[in-house]
């Protein structure tokens, strides 16, 4: 039985599994001190392994496939009180997510995961492209230019915009049918807040819980405030997350896992991997940011989840 | 919506091959053992799959609200509940989706989003406002008169920490029309039992165009005559006009004068009803430029914080009525159902 049980929650792409890979790879390799360390070495680590191998190795985790639902058991230890303590991420694929917000059902095994836990790494990734640019913000040019939430990019270099070709207006000879709703196309945001709601309603019964938002490939955010650019890229869920029906209490990380630009295993390596390859010890390529954070020290998130930070 | 495979919990219903309700109902979708799937997911996807554990359980809708679920919704909770009302393309749907989309980006009008209990249901009036539908041309879906009448909840949270749950109806233009021309159906507008606040939505590109503002203008008066003379604004406690596209008023060449029309008009709703005893109060919006870019989001903020301020008396469900025909009360007498 865990003492601290926390669920791991994002869309496909949103980091997690590479986050549970280089937390693995940080605690157990003890190359650099972190504020809880690893505890005792007993259950089934054959997920953490396969994808700390990865990590270690310079290539792309292996995001979760969308019929698995892995539970990654990590023993830690507090030191400042030498207590133990079993932290349980349960990594489920993104679709599972974006399945459950299209078809509004969901494996009952995301219930019992919901209701056990006592508090939320929620993931997105500073990698995403912007999926809620509107038509006038592209061709209306209703917003002036410091506000203008950016046709390739905004002002923290978020570099792409999902979007359907669109014919510029000049171009645009007659109004096209209506396409149906299609829920896949629905903005990141609006799906993690509606999927958060549900988590409030039955079958699932989760109160508002500590949430701790962590923004995955932060390396390519252009910022070094993870909550600034939180509420920039995500407004509506950083309200949500912030008022009362959201999250008894919030903080946002910018996290880089991987510390770079890596290939899957068997194509061609990037540029970023053999710079990656010669930090020595492995554990310095990850790089976290936020509130009171140490260098490399994954396990801040974690530790204040815990509440254990004060503590300490 | 079609029926798909697996849809509904009874055994001999045919609603899956038929798209016909075992129990008669219709929309299929009002039937309590229907199941329904608002994606372009396969029905494949949702089919038992052998491999797995156990089978999907369903979660909260997050689609709009029908009456059913408002009645116990009002139950436990105090809203705000303003019904707009519009004839066709008077703008009603593309106010909502505009709302919605100001506290996407941010807070707005002072307030930040706490919440909202159909989230879904602005995401599906908004859609074809994104750059992802692949038009060029922002808009809305058409509501049609097929629809049932539908509530969207937005709950907002002021700087001060409290909440408040504003509840907007949203209803086919056609149905408002026909409700004027032929009053017996006022009685069927049940969103105005249940509002403290009548919305009533000016089209200002049928008043700015000189062909449409004659009869346009008299039907307008005539909407508000036909609830007002037959009690549907009884309950009300305010009662104001949107006058919407402020951008196609100012796009026009004769701006001076459209404005100083739309001036005038405005007055005369309020001299004429204020002699009927009714107090009505008029402002501008544009919920979507298009026409011209420079008016911006006009009158929203504004529209927020008149309709969730502090000093606004909440509510109150009408008291239910035994025995009666209509649905609205029938619903209020057993609000968690078993009507």
């Amino acid at each position: 039985m865990a003492d601290h049980q926390f669920m791991v929650f994002g869309l496909q792409a949103s980091g997690k599994t590479t986050f549970a890979a280089a937390l693995w790879h940080l605690i157990d390799s003890r190359e650099v001190s972190t504020s809880l360390a690893k505890g005792a070495h007993t259950g089934d680590y054959h997920y953490l392994e396969k994808i700390a191998q990865s990590w270690c190795d310079g290539w792309q985790v292996e995001r979760t496939k969308s019929d698995e639902i892995e539970s990654a058991r990590i023993n830690l230890r507090n030191p400042s009180d030498r207590a133990e303590l079993t932290l349980e991420f349960t990594d489920l694929a993104g679709e599972h997510f974006e399945k459950a917000f299209a078809t509004r059902f969901c494996a009952p095994e995301l219930v019992e995961i919901v209701n056990a836990a006592e508090g939320m790494l929620l993931f997105v990734s500073a990698k995403r492209m912007v999926d809620d640019v509107t038509i006038l913000d592209a061709f209306g040019d209703l917003t002036d230019e410091e506000d203008a939430p950016a046709v390739g990019g905004t002002e923290n270099a978020i570099v792409e915009v999902e979007s359907a070709p669109a014919i510029p207006p000049a171009q645009a000879t007659e109004e096209l049918p209506e396409a149906p709703w299609d829920a896949s196309k629905t903005p990141l945001q609006i799906q993690l807040v509606d999927l958060l709601q549900a988590f409030q309603a039955a079958p699932f019964s989760k109160r508002p819980y500590k949430v701790a938002v962590v923004i995955s490939a932060w390396d390519l955010a252009d910022s070094t405030d993870p909550a600034q650019w939180f509420s920039k890229r995500f407004p509506l869920l950083d309200q949500f997350l912030r008022g009362k029906m959201g999250a008894s209490a919030l903080r946002i990380y910018g996290v880089s896992a991987q510390g770079g630009e890596l290939s899957q295993k068997g194509t061609p390596p990037t540029p970023d991997r053999d710079k990656l390859m010669s930090i020595m010890p492995a554990s310095k390529r990850i790089r976290v940011d936020g509130p009171s954070v140490v260098p490399h020290d994954l396990t801040r998130p974690v530790l204040w989840l815990s509440g254990l930070e004060d503590q300490g | 919506m079609s029926a798909a495979p697996d849809v509904c919990s009874k055994a001999d219903c045919p609603v899956a091959t038929s798209g016909e309700c075992a129990l008669g109902k219709d929309p299929v979708e009002s039937c309590p053992n229907y199941q329904s799937i608002d994606s372009e997911l396969d029905a494949k996807d949702l089919a038992p799959d052998p491999k797995a554990k156990s089978q999907p359980v369903q979660i909260r809708s997050s689609d709009v609200m029908l009456l059913e679920d408002l009645v116990p919704f009002m139950q436990r909770r105090q809203i705000r509940a303003v019904a707009l009302i519009g004839e066709h393309r008077a703008g009603k749907t593309t106010l909502l989706a505009s709302i919605y989309e100001q506290f996407c980006r941010g807070n707005f009008a002072g307030l930040s989003f706490a919440g909202s209990e159909t989230l879904v249901g602005f995401a599906k009036r908004h859609y074809l406002a994104l750059l992802s539908s692949g038009r060029s041309d922002a808009t809305v879906p058409r509501t049609s008169r097929d629809d049932p009448i539908a509530f969207f909840h937005l709950c907002l949270q002021r700087e001060a920490g409290d909440l408040v749950d504003l509840v907007l109806s949203d209803r086919s233009g056609e149905a408002y029309g026909a409700a004027r021309t032929d009053t017996s159906l006022i009685s069927s507008l049940i969103e105005l039992t249940l509002a403290n606040r009548a919305c009533f939505l000016l089209d200002g590109a049928k008043l700015a165009s000189k062909e449409q503002r004659p009869a346009y203008s008299r039907q307008f008066k005539q909407m508000i005559h036909a609830l007002h003379d037959n009690g549907a604004l009884s309950h009300v406690n305010d009662v104001e006009v949107l006058a919407t596209k402020f951008d196609v008023t100012t796009s026009q060449k004769d701006v001076d004068q459209q404005t100083e029309y739309l001036d005038s008009y405005e007055k005369q709703l309020v001299d004429e009803f204020a002699e009927q005893g009714l107090d009505i109060q008029t402002h501008r919006i544009c919920a979507l430029p298009k026409a011209d870019h420079k008016v911006g989001f006009k009158g929203l903020d504004l529209l927020i914080k008149r309709w969730t301020e502090q000093n606004s008396p909440s509510p109150i469900p009408p008291r239910p009525i035994p025995d009666t025909p209509r649905q609205v009360d029938r619903l209020l007498a057993h609000p968690e159902g078993g009507i």
